[in-house]
């Protein structure tokens, strides 16, 4: 990749000291991303970028912070990116005072061989494949008539942190990915859509055609499809999409949030019971199943496992340094830097407190709903309500039988649903967003189309 | 002028662009740019430059709590080869950085650039320089300082928090993200343009016990300067607390079917959702729409008529010029019920056969661009408010809609901010958790009264290109049924 960060860190320097701006810390990344999809068999859509951006924090004298993020990474941009964090700074909070993270310096343990990196696939390697995997699904069955949503990406980037007390850190990392979303019909019904998305560490060992069979499947399974009688079921949620539905309600683990009073959690909620006392959530950065770990938050703090919830007990949130200094917790490595400093999870770990040896099988019961994927998240879920309604693709379970649902709604409310899981299977499913069991709610609300 | 060099010759050139703007200094070395990828063999070349100058303030509770600044610049090619086309894009745009993703582009087609080869430089047009038509250049030091717009966002944050009831959060954010682009094509495009967007929003978070709301609202507008001046903060405040005290204590609507009507303004985003992205040839490209094959016939019903109109003045999606360089248009979608044509960038012309409406846009330089909405809205009807509500005896108003999303098979879904039961014609009391759901072509037939009073708003749109600005408009229309999932 063309930017040197050794380079750019003593550039940087040369600049600060010449402006008088005596406390600063940058966090950046660049990245090079090759990527293609097929349409009927021929080469679509085909992209590769080679890009980088920073984000420049300067203290002034009076400790007030200011900002600017640029992808001008020339000498003339960085000089107008300190002028701009500059004059921001005039309105940084006299209050909320910013410092650098307490584990900035501290060296970050590295999982063995996550930074090997390979040459990255060349465009036409990536053609090749994805061309391969869409003749596939087109080729299974006059039914599948295309595949709108496909595509085989590889990128490799770097990811640094320094400041000015000489904290330097930078990870390199790899990551392949695919995915395949064909449309499939039967006569006289509704065009029928779902695919698969599969991650890999790189394109190497990303197995497209297994995504593309996945994603035949899965589409197979919704071509017979009938109505649901609106009501309320015991639903299962998928692994995926019950981690969708934790990530859209994280706000009550995000210690930034509660601090801002936009949060389902109050600061007195650590302790309190919030969920079934089966239910076990973690947040699991370096987890050895994650493909996309990263050791060093945008504060360069060490990032690592933090236990959000223990036998259904709400016992810490995820923090800044920000955060932890003014709740009075530990670091977690959680933080993306910026004029306000914010916080979100990395990899959510979902698991029960009990090793079930009679794990249940959801085909074997009746009247239930099983919710294969959750779509429009962004539409449906009202964060600070706590309430979703969202359309899903899944199943109506009865009688051995297992029917793809035409069209339907669930609703809740994500506290109340934390409560109702009334089940969590013993086995645990790696996804590209997480690590989830099965969970079964009981009593959620369904309206179909 | 040179016209025609050898490529032994081109190692030699050392442009010195302006960096700082975008202008006739850059006519020699894009017209040699794209004159070498003609001689490599590419079918058509284009070059879009970007520069950003972005500032956003978050107030919360009182507090200034960001302002956040952000400079950008970056340029992408796009290269076709036959109807196979690829898109480069890199944050260097020194001659060298440009010729670096043009080869790149190149070798994606098995083309390179040959040392024995003659290039002759394309022959770009005159400058069509929009910012200068416009008097554009002064926009930005006539925009309000970072300074005024804290002072203005601080005042609509204190009118939220004395007009709101059990109020927990009070946050407003606005930002002006001004833009100057230029793109030049090997069909002789050379043209640059300003672009100016500046938005406001509010947001409302109350709890009462167990009772949580939230309502949110925002406004935009694309060119004008005094945007942030001449905001009635009192108004919008006092429009904010009245959605988050009706809904506060509402209870949650019954799912089932029901007839709906829509509200003006932001209700015009179940149009821009369930039909209007299915009217780009985006999705026509990739069969992704219902109505790919549909032109010409009744797609909505025959007192529907839409238009996605590229430059309104003041409109939040308004673009004098798109990001392939072709002028705006005003483009009819459907009229009576009869779908009349699809927004088209030049990609969906080559693989559609559609004509071209100026409707490529894309987020920045990081994204090729593809056909996107700009001010879409259903025109007005002949039916008064009166009328359309004594034609329901049991139904749902939705008086303020939330974001929206439609998928490849034409299934969309809405969330509803503010809800009302209608009960013999008359608004009765307040439901909350309602997302309206359908399938877009059949629920484009049963709307079936337009009202009389047009009024539009402001929104973001996603989709393959990024997040662009849109308008979404409507005046208040009766959907005749449609499913309303709730508790």
């Amino acid at each position: 990749m063309s930017l040197h960060i050794e380079h750019l860190k003593s550039e940087i320097q040369k600049i600060a000291s010449e402006k008088s701006i005596y406390k600063y810390d940058v966090y950046g990344s660049q990245k090079e991303e090759n990527s293609a999809s097929a349409k009927n068999k021929e080469p679509f859509s085909l992209t590769s970028s080679i890009r980088a951006f920073l984000i420049l924090r300067v203290w002034n004298i009076k400790h007030q912070v200011g900002v600017t993020r640029t992808s001008n990474l020339t000498n003339e941009g960085l000089r107008e990116a300190f002028d701009l964090a500059k004059s921001s700074s005039e309105f940084g909070s006299l209050e909320n005072i910013y410092e650098f993270s307490n584990e900035c310096q501290k060296e970050i343990q590295k999982i063995e061989n996550k930074n090997e990196i390979n040459k990255i696939a060349t465009i036409q390697d990536l053609v090749k494949e994805v061309i391969a995997a869409e003749e596939k699904i087109l080729n299974y069955s006059d039914k599948f008539k295309s595949v709108p949503y496909n595509k085989v990406s590889e990128s490799i980037s770097s990811r640094f942190y320094f400041n000015s007390d000489g904290a330097f850190k930078v990870e390199n990392s790899q990551m392949s990915f695919c995915y395949f979303y064909p449309l499939a019909q039967e006569i006289e019904k509704k065009t029928r859509q779902s695919g698969q998305l599969e991650i890999a560490k790189n394109f190497s060992s990303l197995d497209v055609s297994g995504c593309a069979e996945k994603a035949i499947v899965k589409t197979k399974n919704h071509l017979d499809y009938a109505p649901i009688k609106n009501g309320k079921y015991t639903v299962i949620f998928s692994p995926e999409a019950f981690l969708d539905l934790i990530n859209a309600f994280s706000n009550f683990m995000n210690a930034q949030n509660i601090l801002d009073k936009k949060s389902l959690s109050h600061k007195e909620s650590i302790g309190k019971q919030i969920a079934n006392p089966e239910f076990c959530l973690l947040d699991s950065p370096l987890h050895p199943k994650n493909i996309s770990s990263i050791y060093f938050d945008e504060e360069g703090t060490p990032t690592r496992e933090v236990t959000i919830i223990e036998n259904g007990i709400l016992k810490s949130f995820i923090h800044s340094s920000y955060t932890a200094k003014v709740l009075e917790s530990q670091l977690t490595g959680h933080a993306h830097i910026g004029s306000k400093v914010t916080v979100s999870p990395h990899y959510l770990h979902v698991k029960s407190n009990k090793k079930s040896s009679n794990t249940k099988n959801y085909l074997e019961e009746n009247n239930l709903i099983y919710i294969e994927s959750l779509s429009a998240l962004h539409a449906g879920v009202n964060e600070l309500q706590g309430s979703f309604s969202l359309p899903f693709d899944g199943f109506y379970i009865n009688e051995n039988k297992k029917i793809s649902i035409e069209a339907a709604t669930v609703a809740g409310d994500f506290l109340a649903l934390l409560n109702d899981i009334s089940y969590i299977h013993g086995e645990e499913v790696v996804t590209p967003n997480g690590v989830s069991p099965e969970i079964w709610v009981k009593e959620l609300s369904i309206t179909g189309l | 002028m040179r016209n025609i060099l050898s490529m032994e010759n081109i190692s030699q050139i050392n442009y010195s662009m302006q960096t700082a703007i975008f202008d006739n200094s850059w006519r020699e070395p894009l017209s040699l740019l794209l004159g070498l990828g003609r001689a490599a063999g590419a079918d058509f070349i284009e070059f879009f430059l970007q520069r950003g100058n972005y500032v956003s303030s978050l107030i919360e509770n009182s507090k200034v709590t960001a302002i956040t600044p952000s400079l950008s610049l970056g340029a992408g090619v796009r290269v076709f080869k036959g109807k196979e086309d690829c898109y480069v894009s890199t944050n260097d745009i020194s001659f060298n950085g440009l010729k670096v993703i043009l080869e790149k582009a190149l070798n994606i087609h098995s083309l390179n650039l040959s040392h024995n080869r003659i290039i002759s430089e394309i022959n770009l047009e005159p400058l069509r320089d929009y910012a200068e038509i416009k008097q554009k250049s002064k926009w930005l030091s006539h925009c309000s300082s970072v300074s005024e717009m804290c002072e203005i966002i601080l005042k609509l944050n204190s009118a939220q928090q004395n007009s709101t009831r059990s109020l927990q959060s009070a946050t407003t954010n606005g930002f002006r993200d001004w833009q100057e682009v230029m793109v030049a094509s090997s069909e002789g495009v050379f043209a640059k343009d300003i672009r100016l967007n500046q938005s406001i929003s509010a947001q409302v978070f109350c709890e009462d016990g167990a009772h949580r709301t939230s309502s949110h609202s925002r406004l935009g507008d694309a060119s004008n300067p005094d945007f942030f001046r001449k905001l009635n903060t009192q108004e919008i405040a006092e429009k904010l607390s009245e959605t988050a005290g009706n809904m506060l204590h509402a209870d949650f609507v019954s799912s089932g079917n029901y007839p709906v009507i829509l509200a003006n303004q932001f209700g015009g985003v179940i149009f821009h959702e369930a039909c209007g992205h299915l009217l780009e040839t985006t999705a026509v490209q990739r069969n992704s729409t219902p109505f790919a094959d549909k032109k010409g016939k009744m797609i909505a019903h025959e007192n529907l008529t839409a238009w996605d109109e590229g430059s309104w003045e003041n409109g939040f999606g308004s673009i004098e010029m798109d990001d392939e360089g072709m002028p705006a248009q005003r483009t009819l979608l459907i009229e009576n019920g009869v779908l009349r044509n699809f927004l088209c960038d030049r990609t969906g012309n080559l693989l559609t056969g559609h004509p071209r409406t100026g409707s490529g846009r894309r987020q920045n330089y990081t994204f090729a661009p593809a056909s996107r909405m700009r001010n879409t809205y259903i025109a007005p009807g002949k039916f008064t408010q009166e009328e359309m509500f004594s034609s329901i005896d049991k139904g749902i108003y939705c008086k303020k809609l939330g974001g929206g999303s439609v998928g490849s098979t034409g299934d969309f879904n809405f969330g509803v901010e503010e809800a009302w039961l209608i009960e013999n014609g008359k608004i009765t009391k307040p439901v909350k958790g309602a997302t309206l759901i359908g399938q877009a072509p059949e629920v484009m037939q049963r709307i079936s009264m337009s009202g009389n009073d047009l009024e539009i708003s402001a929104g973001f749109c996603g989709s393959v290109s990024g997040s662009i600005y849109v308008t979404v408009g409507q005046p208040h229309i009766k959907v005749d049924s449609i499913t309303v999932g709730g508790r």
